[in-house]
């Protein structure tokens, strides 16, 4: 699964941490993350997939609330993202290639700018985890840290754009187990943490099943259920809503 | 948040808006924001800011396509809690609604739940808030511009006070 920091903030880290000094000489933050490319499928099964649609659930335990999650995914750059909850309604968001924009039950219809958008068109990079190079020009080995027991390197990925993330990746397995950034929203900036479990082979690729996501005071549970591969999806599902369309119009009148 | 954007489209014609939150307990802060985008036509503006330890977080009101122009009056009391408080207070302190009832409860702290071993709930408040006027909510509440009590007398006699005032002022806004 590309993770995508996908803020879904209502506005209202589970895991313990522990800093390891190794003897051994870290590997480099670059082999750790081709390593996440192979272990979870390789390269050629990433590039083979075209288009994806997920399907999975949101669950926010605190407030008692579920929903439905649908991320639909197309080569090179374009995503659409919605997220439907009963007691609030549909949150949608996407990227065009050019456009990132957002349209929720919560903040309305909007398009997202400066480093917002920036972080929106990484996330809208369909093979983010094969692309790393070219989405974060700056990777480092950090050092070693325990996480649930296991020990993980710390990798920092550092965009042109926009705050770095810190993936986690586990030594024996290779796997990300927890992503952290500084997330850029309207709002304001908000820390964020992801942790992923549950990893499971959908369509020829390992992805976590399971992502737990803390942004503020705020914690949810994506549940990946079924991943179509390589659908045909309609040109349109990437298209502006009426609502997004209106604002990109009124924005090129000025 | 359908149903009250169906209810705003419904009564764009009409010659004032009343939203009742009294006996309202919130819920969902972000709620406020949505609701207000339906209310509020200049961009760039926010009901109020919550300040956690890491982060400070503004809630904005992004202008619908459709945002209803007319008066508004928001009726609350003193159950009228949490996001109740934050939209009601936001929009007074930005000039869009007129605030009718009694004073609000006062406890509009953000908050988190968590689940006790035991079973119980546990409520704790991860945040302060401010709203746009600069004052805080919570011990204070959202203060009506027009205080308007129940009365035993008027209830039994099938009146509303607080509605019957909200009425008064939208007609008195009417523009000839």
């Amino acid at each position: 699964m590309n993770r995508r920091v996908s803020i879904l903030l209502l506005a209202v880290a589970g895991t313990g941490v522990t800093l390891v000094y190794g003897a051994d000489p870290l590997p480099s933050a670059e082999s750790i993350l081709d390593r996440y490319v192979q272990v979870t499928g390789g390269k050629p099964a990433y590039e083979k997939r075209k288009t994806e649609i997920a399907h999975g659930t949101v669950d926010f335990p605190a407030l008692g609330i579920k929903g439905s999650m649908t991320r639909y995914a197309a080569q090179p750059d374009k995503y659409y993202y919605t997220v439907d909850i009963a007691a609030i309604g549909k949150m949608e968001s996407g990227v065009n290639g050019t456009v990132a924009w957002e349209n929720s039950a919560i903040l309305g219809p909007r398009i997202k700018s400066g480093v917002e958008r920036a972080e929106a068109i990484r996330e809208g990079n369909m093979n983010a985890t094969v692309n790393w190079r070219k989405l974060y020009p700056k990777v480092e080995n950090a050092g070693i840290e325990v996480i649930d027991g296991e020990e993980c390197y710390k990798v920092i990925m550092t965009p042109d754009e926009g705050q770095p993330v810190i993936g986690y990746y586990q030594k024996k397995s290779g796997l990300q187990v927890k992503l952290s950034t500084v997330a850029s929203t309207q709002m304001g900036d908000i820390p964020v943490e992801m942790i992923a479990s549950d990893y499971k082979n959908f369509g020829g690729i390992l992805e976590p099943a399971k992502v737990t996501q803390k942004a503020g005071p705020q914690e949810f549970t994506m549940t990946l259920d079924r991943v179509e591969v390589n659908p045909v999806i309609p040109p349109e599902r990437f298209a502006l809503p009426d609502e997004v369309r209106a604002l990109v119009d009124k924005a090129a009148a000025k | 948040m359908a149903s009250f954007q169906q209810a705003v489209e419904s009564c764009k014609a009409c010659d004032g808006l009343i939203i009742d939150l009294r006996g309202n307990p919130g819920g969902i802060g972000g709620m406020a924001m949505g609701m207000a985008g339906f209310l509020v036509d200049k961009p760039d503006q926010r009901l109020g800011t919550m300040y956690l330890r890491d982060s400070t977080l503004k809630f904005v009101v992004n202008p619908r396509a459709n945002v209803y122009s007319g008066p508004v009056a928001v009726l609350v009391d003193g159950c009228s809690a949490s996001t109740s408080e934050i939209f009601a207070g936001g929009l007074k302190d930005l000039g869009r609604a007129r605030v009718f009832g009694t004073r609000t409860a006062a406890v509009a702290l953000p908050s988190a739940f968590e689940r006790l071993p035991n079973g119980d709930g546990f409520q704790y408040a991860v945040a302060n808030y401010i709203s746009e006027g600069g004052q805080p909510l919570e011990r204070l509440g959202v203060a009506p511009d027009v205080v308007v009590e129940l009365t035993r007398a008027a209830l039994l006699a099938g009146h509303d006070a607080v509605v019957d005032a909200a009425m008064s002022w939208i007609r008195s806004q009417k523009k000839p």
